[in-house]
């Protein structure tokens, strides 16, 4: 048997709070004493928006001491790393940075496991140019306790592994990823601002730059609600051509949720200020400057405190992906609700995306909105109105980050969803694997 | 260098494991499961380019003789050794251990090593650069009845070290026998405590950063001294009363 202890789990917005149990394997023995039966759900680093890692009826299973990489091949043309899924970001990140080679799309922390990336399928700052965390995945090996240790690819289980990437952990534990890596042509960016007026000055400016940009992002601010509202600035990334090396992550705060009694330091009166600061910095004092690429992939790494500051109350975040040829019509409408209910945003930010949707994935060709909430402020209502917003203009809501997203609204939402639970059923009618949030949208 | 772990596959050991292939030294991995110890070595070739051989066995069943000439031929003699398996049976003791759990016991943290030790030592001895390090327990401060078997084998194993230490005196091998405090590793999974749980890696360090010492029950990390001092004054009428 595995040892077993409870825990309680947060996620990372404080919305989902959990007593559960949790094993942690450290030894590859665990797949001989893993329980042929009962509910399960593997957990990487645990730094999800939503409750995916863990649930009430669930054993957690934490794999972040399967972090050794296996396989390295920095062959010109085809670099290729073969890792343990319990490796972070910042290990990998570590390793490459100095061999010129990184993960070519990377989430937002260092912290992040290889795991939660394909278990998410998650994207980068440079989504309409590298696609999903998919694009880079190439051969995975995957435990079930009822079917042992398979190895899948795109021409081998093909099944399992289309289900397992993005699959929220459902299809069993990911032991290990052989990715493509891509070469770093200057450990430096060269990074400008660029200041908007408004949303729609924005998708002007995003469109000038989106070719020629290596990564793009936007700050957004949604505390003033006049005709300025979600100024802010792009910020353009291209490699530069300087080849000194850059110094390393080395270090960064963790993530990791624990209770905390805080209160939220972000109000009505504090918002506008922070807003107003965060945009004169950047575009006034920093409009211009050179960057380690890390530094501009993790922003949050060096202001983790970022996330405390919401005190025990926690935030919500909403990350939309407006279709492309909705998005200005959209933004009409989001505004209106915006100044109707008036809802705290501490940050906006914006991006483009390419690509198809399928399955449940977090995809498709358009303009991704994020905000992020203080909950219970405004007039009450306002999430359930964005909801119905997106159903009506064909927006999807990412199920990663927003622990508030109903089975009812996925199902409107993502045209895939009955499809996703039918090949699940199908390939696990037992449901092995199983979170609070696959409990609550009954994937 | 060339070292060899004994207990590489998780935890401590492996923590040393890497600690030992930043520094640059050659490594010949013991544990179990060979699962694991060929996982550490291709992470520890990969990302040090160390030279790291394994091989895989319970260390109850393997000759000291045999794993020294396993070790000659894939890696070469043995510059420092380190003894760091161990196992306890933290919940249960006396009545409740089967005879056959009292000799896993005792052969996993003492007999086992002090044959690896004694099998080794010709070759720990011809290095300029010799180094044994036993890995012991703060449960071994003081007598008490919990994880008695456990804390009674490696105390059994500090004795030997300490002699040990006499016949080594005046030579080039340096020997350090370590009592280590509770560390976030397998063995303490699901324990709680009120003493703060060390991270291998810490403690890793410091007994790399030892080697050119010697020192017999040096406490790791270091406040544990303080700690075990004030227990082991405690009167003997309050300390029986005491339910830790
Ligand atoms: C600061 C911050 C910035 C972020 N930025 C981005 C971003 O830019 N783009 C983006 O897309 N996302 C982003 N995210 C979200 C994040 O990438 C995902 O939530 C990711 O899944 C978290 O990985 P984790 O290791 O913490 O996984 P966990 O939270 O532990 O788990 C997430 C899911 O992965 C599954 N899982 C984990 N390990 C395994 C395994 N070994 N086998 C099978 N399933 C497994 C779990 O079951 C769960 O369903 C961000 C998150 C944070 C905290
Ligand atoms: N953890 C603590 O809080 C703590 C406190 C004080 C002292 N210590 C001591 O520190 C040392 C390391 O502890 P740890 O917490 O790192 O332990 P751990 O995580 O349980 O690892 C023990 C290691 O020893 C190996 N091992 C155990 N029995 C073996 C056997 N019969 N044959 C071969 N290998 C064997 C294990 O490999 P396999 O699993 O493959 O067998 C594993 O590599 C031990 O001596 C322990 O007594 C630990």
């Amino acid at each position: 048997m595995m040892p077993i202890d409870t825990r309680c789990f947060f996620s990372l917005d404080r919305q989902s709070e959990f007593l559960s149990k949790y094993a942690e394997p450290d030894r590859y023995s665990f797949l001989e004493k893993f329980p042929k039966t009962g509910r399960f759900i593997p957990r990487g680093s645990g730094l999800s928006y939503v409750a995916a890692s863990f649930g009430k009826d669930s054993v957690s299973v934490g794999f972040g001491k399967f972090s050794r990489i296996l396989e390295f091949n920095a062959d010109a043309k085809a670099p290729m790393i073969t890792v343990e899924a319990g490796i972070t970001l910042h290990a990998l990140h570590i390793f490459l940075c100095p061999r010129g080679l990184r993960v070519p799309v990377e989430p937002g922390h260092p912290q992040i496991s290889i795991g939660g990336c394909i278990a998410f399928n998650v994207f980068g700052k440079n989504q309409f140019k590298e696609g999903l965390f998919e694009s880079c995945v190439e051969e995975l090996e995957v435990f079930h306790p009822q079917k042992g240790v398979l190895k899948c690819s795109r021409a081998e289980n093909k099944e399992l592994f289309d289900l397992t990437i993005g699959g929220m952990g459902l299809t069993g534990v990911i032991l290990k990823a052989k990715l493509r890596l891509a070469r770093i042509p200057s450990p430096w960016l060269r990074v400008r601002n660029i200041s908007f007026r408004n949303l729609q000055h924005m998708v002007e400016v995003l469109q000038q730059v989106n070719d020629s940009a290596d990564a793009l992002n936007t700050f957004n601010d949604f505390s003033v609600f006049g005709k300025n509202m979600g100024q802010g600035f792009v910020t353009v990334s291209n490699f530069s051509d300087e080849h000194t090396p850059a110094k390393l992550l080395e270090s960064f705060h963790s993530l990791d949720r624990r209770p905390t009694q805080r209160f939220s330091y972000f109000n009505a009166l504090s918002i506008p200020v922070f807003g107003f600061a965060y945009r004169t910095w950047h575009t006034k004092f920093k409009s211009e400057e050179k960057m380690p690429f890390y530094q501009f992939n993790y922003p949050v790494a060096g202001i983790s405190f970022y996330f405390d500051w919401y005190g025990k109350k926690g935030f919500i975040e909403r990350q939309i992906l407006v279709p492309e040829a909705s998005v200005e019509k959209y933004i009409e409408k989001f505004e209106r609700l915006l100044r109707s209910y008036r809802p705290q945003v501490v940050l906006g930010s914006c991006k483009f995306f390419s690509g198809k949707q399928r399955l449940l994935h977090f995809a498709g060709r358009g303009l991704v909105i994020s905000i992020d909430v203080v909950p219970h402020t405004g007039k009450a209502g306002f999430h359930e109105a964005l909801d119905a917003l997106n159903v009506d203009m064909g927006a999807i809501d990412n199920i990663a980050k927003d622990s508030r997203i109903s089975r009812e609204l996925i199902r409107r939402e993502y045209p895939d969803y009955e499809k996703v639970r039918e090949r699940m059923a199908a390939y696990d009618p037992n449901r092995q694997f199983a979170s609070a949030l696959s409990q609550k949208l009954s994937v | 260098m060339k070292s060899v772990i004994i207990g590489a596959s998780a935890g401590l050991g492996r923590a040393l494991a890497e600690e030992l292939a930043r520094h640059g030294h050659d490594l010949f991995l013991v544990a179990s499961d060979p699962r694991d110890l060929s996982a550490i070595r291709s992470d520890l070739r990969i990302r040090y380019s160390s030279r790291v051989e394994y091989h895989a066995g319970d260390i109850r069943a393997l000759s000291g003789a045999e794993l020294r000439s396993m070790c000659n031929s894939k890696i070469g003699k043995a510059d420092c050794l380190f003894l760091v398996s161990g196992q306890s049976d933290l919940d249960r003791d006396f009545e409740k251990l089967s005879e056959d759990e009292i000799t896993r016991l005792v052969e996993v943290n003492f007999s086992a090593p002090v044959r690896i030790a004694t099998a080794f030592l010709p070759d720990l001895l011809e290095s300029r650069n010799g180094a044994l390090v036993g890995i012991g327990s703060v449960a071994q401060s003081r007598p008490r009845s919990k994880n008695t078997v456990y804390a009674a084998s490696k105390s059994a194993l500090e004795f030997f070290f300490s002699g040990l230490s006499q016949r080594l005196h005046g030579t080039k091998c340096r020997i350090q026998y370590y009592r280590v405090g509770y560390m976030k590793t397998g063995m303490t999974f699901g324990r709680r405590s009120m003493v703060p749980y060390a991270a291998p890696a810490k403690v890793a360090r410091r007994i790399v950063q030892g080697l050119k010492k010697d020192g017999i029950g040096v406490y790791v990390p270091r406040w544990w001294g303080a700690l075990m001092l004030a227990y082991k004054l405690l009167p003997g009428f309050i300390f029986r009363r005491l339910k830790i």
